[in-house]
């Protein structure tokens, strides 16, 4: 494996391993007291925010880094077919099985897709050449990290228990055999970063529009989502 | 049974036989070696096609030089891409082989390798055949393997303005769609075979850290790979060593610019030809190695710079007694003395073999002196007492000069000497009630007579009476004056300056309180002075005479006079008096004394002047009286005063200025006025006379009268007084007119 830049040599994945595994058992949030409180509302309104706010960073942060990669991944309608799909989670998933999943399964699918994304992103520090990339990677983390525990919040909010924590305690993204494909990988990560960051807003939308609706007695609106799911 | 087996003998015979040919061509006979056991391999790591081959055994043990021609085609048999004729001498234990370098990877087709052998050696000049090719060996390359494949699969490296060369496999897809790029060029390939196209990339350059994509494209699927750039790794320059010890030597090399890859290390490495060894460099641009001074003085050395692309050398041959920069250790300084001072240092190496030239440079003051010397010592001398110096030292190899060491540097003082000389020493005697009161001055010694720092001073009094005695008391090292009471004996004063070696010679004087009475009928003289000073002359004394003296105050009028004194030789009458401290309007008075061999001093004349007379600051008032027609008198008051400032007071200037023109009689000047009106000036040169008769004047005439005291400097303010004269026919007394002003 190649040295990577500015961390020890042959390190960097254990490294990875510990914080995956830190992150994996973050503490579940105390759950809001019922009485008189304002409800999971104003929590979903957050999270929803947040996942807009991480689409606005993602954007020029993947442009820059994809840059660093070079052609073809910089290519403005770049798409390659899939190879190590299994180990990413997808976001694209069949309209009416979104449509029908239960909140408790949307937010679940939402928590684990982010827990996973985060460990990969930042593995993405050793391609950054620039003390400028760093900081915007950082900042990506720490805001990716805000909004697992938002996720983290709501679920708790409305009762549900967070996904199984002993399962996988010590699972890292392998190393790529070459280093071309590797940059493959890294360009999917981001592409499956954005995809999620899409869906999520139409989840929280959704799990919006079921609170206040509930909340006020007025029947429940559906509105189709976007078709291209 | 015994036909079988010499019949298998003789085949077995015949077998082996066959394997070295024995051509016959008329009654020569050839010897020929057909190249046996052909193995081909990829040599990933190297990308290089590893062939191997041998020769029948018996070829080994003649030790013959041959030529391998190894042909090499690709993708078809009869396609030569490379010829290569390979020669060696056949050594025993050593197996033939070699690895063809080949820019297309080899896995993105078949090679096919075969080989034939000549005998070239001397001895067999008739054997100069070719034997027949061996059978092709095939290496097999990938493109039949139905996989979407680039290769070079692996990260590649390359150097800055190479080419480097690719090739897509097809694999399953169909092979006209495919196309290559190399970062967003679309490249042109040829095509080898019907999976595979090479394409050829030239002079890649560095584009990021993150390297270069080259890539096969099949619509939406992509094979790629990264290629690494980097620098050409230069052969290192200014490649030198030094040893400052003789125990390890330190190499230095300018590396020549970056290669710009941080996965391409460069690595450096030291080889010593004689001794065989080896040393890996840890820093790009220096390196150190151990000596063995006893063992090895001369040194080959190899200086390898190599990555993975490149390789390069530099050598240098030395012997290392010449590459000595040496070091030194502390200068001890000893036997300090006066004038003395003994320097030591330490040179290292400290080698038997080795001889040092040193410089030594002494300093004081800004002025430096140098000295060379082999040795490690050496002693300074004609140093001055009590003085700090600066040393400097520095050595370098005497056969052959390398380098200076450093300078090795350290201060020191001389020891004091006993005080040289004798101090100058003057006095004033001033009577007071029981007897007299001197004051004695002296001035310190200047450091060249000082020798050290001076303790204080001795100042003995022996009265010259009938009862001999002497008191002797000290004073500050900071003081130059001393007072003392004496009777009317006259006493013998004797000053001395002390350090801590000695003191100085005494300087005597004789003072006797009587003579200095006697002397105060001596009357005073007045001089002229110039800005320049003051000039004095006096009449010798007669007799035998030590010198003359002349002594005067700097601040005449002040507390604290600042008292000076001037020594002169016994033939010298005459002397200018200059001090900085002179001013303008101030009168400094000088006496003149005569000093007898036995330290007595005779006061012999008193002088007394300024450098530059100013005029006095009083204002005479004058009035008229006794007004006629053609005469009045002029008296005036003032408070005019010979003071010892300003000037000396000589007397009175009258102007006198008509309103309209005249002529001045005998008796006066007529000078120009400002603004050249006429008028005349009268001089009474008596400061005691206060009164003045103008005659001769214009009747029924005005003028303006002023009278003003003057000095050698100049006129004192006047008050003017305006008079009109009485008219002529008029007997009675007119009185005129008087303005006063």
């Amino acid at each position: 494996m190649l040295p990577v830049a500015g961390e020890p040599a042959g390190d960097s994945w254990g490294m990875l391993a510990c914080l995956c595994t830190v992150l994996w058992h973050l503490p579940a949030v105390p759950a809001l007291n019922r009485t008189g409180d304002p409800g999971p509302g104003p929590s979903i309104q957050k999270t929803y925010d947040l996942t807009r706010y991480l689409e606005h960073q993602l954007r020029s942060l993947a442009g820059t880094y994809l840059n660093y990669l070079g052609p073809p991944f910089n290519e403005p309608d770049f798409n390659p077919p899939r190879l190590s799909a299994e180990a990413l989670p997808s976001a694209t998933v069949d309209f009416d099985v979104w449509r029908s999943l239960n909140d408790h399964l949307r937010l679940a699918q939402n928590y684990q897709a982010y827990s996973h994304l985060l460990c990969y992103v930042r593995g993405l520090d050793r391609h950054a050449a620039t003390a400028e990339l760093r900081r915007s990677l950082a900042h990506f983390c720490t805001s990716l990290q805000g909004l697992l525990g938002s996720i983290a919040g709501v679920m708790a909010a409305l009762g549900y228990p967070l996904p199984p924590q002993g399962a996988e305690p010590a699972w890292a993204p392998s190393p790529s055999p070459s280093d071309f494909l590797q940059k493959m990988e890294d360009f999917w990560l981001l592409k499956e970063l954005q995809t999620w960051l899409w869906r999520s807003a139409k989840d929280f939308t959704w799990l919006k529009k079921k609170m206040h609706s509930s909340a006020a007695a007025v029947t429940l609106r559906l509105e189709a989502p976007a078709s291209d799911l | 049974m015994a036909l079988l087996l010499t019949l298998q003998t003789v085949f077995l015979l015949a077998l082996v036989n066959f394997s070295t040919c024995r051509i016959s061509k008329g009654s020569f006979e050839y010897l020929v070696y057909p190249t046996e056991s052909l193995n081909v391999s990829i040599h990933s790591d190297e990308q290089c096609l590893d062939i191997q081959w041998a020769v029948h055994l018996s070829a080994y043990m003649w030790n013959l030089k041959m030529i391998f021609q190894i042909d090499i085609s690709r993708t078809t048999q009869n396609n030569t891409v490379e010829n290569k004729n390979y020669t060696t001498t056949l050594k025993p234990n050593e197996s033939l082989q070699w690895c063809w370098h080949s820019a297309l990877p080899l896995e993105c087709t078949s090679h096919f390798v075969k080989i034939r052998s000549m005998v070239d050696d001397e001895r067999y000049p008739e054997s100069r055949i070719w034997s027949p090719w061996s059978p092709v060996m095939e290496s097999e390359g990938q493109d039949s393997s139905g996989q979407f494949r680039i290769f070079p699969a692996d990260i590649i490296y390359a150097e800055e303005g190479s080419s480097v060369t690719f090739c897509c496999i097809s694999g399953a897809y169909f092979h006209e769609k495919i196309r290559f790029f190399y970062e967003d060029k679309a490249i042109q390939g040829i095509k080898l075979s019907s999976h595979t196209t090479m394409y050829e990339v030239n002079n890649v350059r560095f584009v990021r850290k993150q390297g270069s994509n080259a890539f096969c494209r099949m619509d939406s699927v992509i094979k790629g790979v990264v290629l690494y750039v980097g620098g050409v790794l230069e052969e290192p320059k200014d490649f030198s060593c030094q040893t400052r010890d003789l125990e390890t030597l330190n190499c230095t090399w300018d590396p020549g610019r970056e290669t710009l890859l941080e996965q391409l290390p460069n690595n450096y490495s030291l080889f010593e030809w004689f001794s065989q060894k080896k040393v890996d460099c840890a820093h790009k641009n220096w390196c150190t190695w151990k000596l063995a001074p006893d063992i090895q003085d001369t040194y080959n050395f190899t200086l390898m710079a190599e990555n993975k692309l490149r390789q390069r050398r530099t050598s240098i041959f030395f012997n290392v007694t010449q590459q000595v920069q040496p070091q030194l250790g502390e200068i001890s300084i000893e036997n300090v003395s006066a004038t003395e001072a003994t320097l030591t240092w330490k040179i290292i190496p400290n080698h038997k073999k080795l001889i040092f030239l040193c410089q030594i440079e002494v300093s004081h003051d800004g002025k430096g002196i140098e000295y060379n010397t082999s040795n490690s010592e050496f002693t300074l001398s004609g140093l001055q007492t009590y003085t700090v110096y600066s040393v400097r030292v520095r050595c370098c190899t005497a056969d052959h000069f390398w380098k200076w060491s450093e300078w090795s540097g350290k201060n020191f003082t001389t020891k004091e000497a006993a005080p040289s000389g004798a101090l100058n020493i003057w006095r004033i005697v001033e009577p007071v009630s029981g007897g007299y009161n001197v004051k004695i001055f002296w001035k310190s010694l200047p450091p060249s007579q000082a020798n050290g720092k001076i303790l204080n001073y001795s100042i003995a009094m022996e009265p010259l009476g009938e009862v001999p005695k002497v008191d002797i008391s000290f004073s500050e090292s900071d003081s130059n004056s001393t007072e003392k009471f004496i009777d009317h004996q006259p006493y013998r004063i004797s000053i001395a300056a002390i350090n801590s070696v000695g003191s100085s010679t005494p300087s005597v004087i004789v003072v006797s309180g009587s003579a200095e009475n006697s002397t105060q009928n001596i009357k005073e003289d007045r001089v002229n002075g110039t800005r320049d000073g003051i000039y004095l002359s006096w009449k010798p004394k007669p007799g035998e005479t030590e010198g003359y003296v002349v002594d005067w105050c700097n601040y005449p009028r002040d507390a604290i006079c600042d008292f000076q004194w001037k020594k002169f030789s016994p033939n010298t009458t005459s002397a200018t008096i200059r001090s900085a401290a002179f001013q303008s309007g101030v009168r400094y008075n000088f006496r003149i004394y005569g000093l007898s061999t036995k330290h007595e001093a005779y006061l012999l004349e008193k002088k007394t002047g300024y450098t530059q007379e100013l005029a006095l600051d009083c204002k005479p008032e004058v009035t008229v009286d006794n007004l006629a027609s053609t005469s009045l008198t002029l008296i005036w008051k003032d408070n005019c005063t010979d003071e010892p400032q300003y000037g000396f007071f000589k007397g009175y200037r009258i102007y006198v200025k008509p309103e309209v023109g005249g002529s001045c009689d005998a008796e006066t000047e007529n000078p120009a006025f400002p603004g050249n009106t006429v008028g005349c000036i009268y001089t009474v040169p008596d400061t005691k006379q206060k009164t003045f008769n103008v005659k001769k004047l214009q009747p029924n005439s005005t003028y303006s009268f002023e009278v003003k005291a003057y000095t050698g400097g100049g006129d004192s303010l006047g008050s003017i007084i305006k008079v009109t004269t009485g008219t002529h026919e008029n007997r009675q007394y007119s009185p005129g007119h008087i303005e006063y002003e």
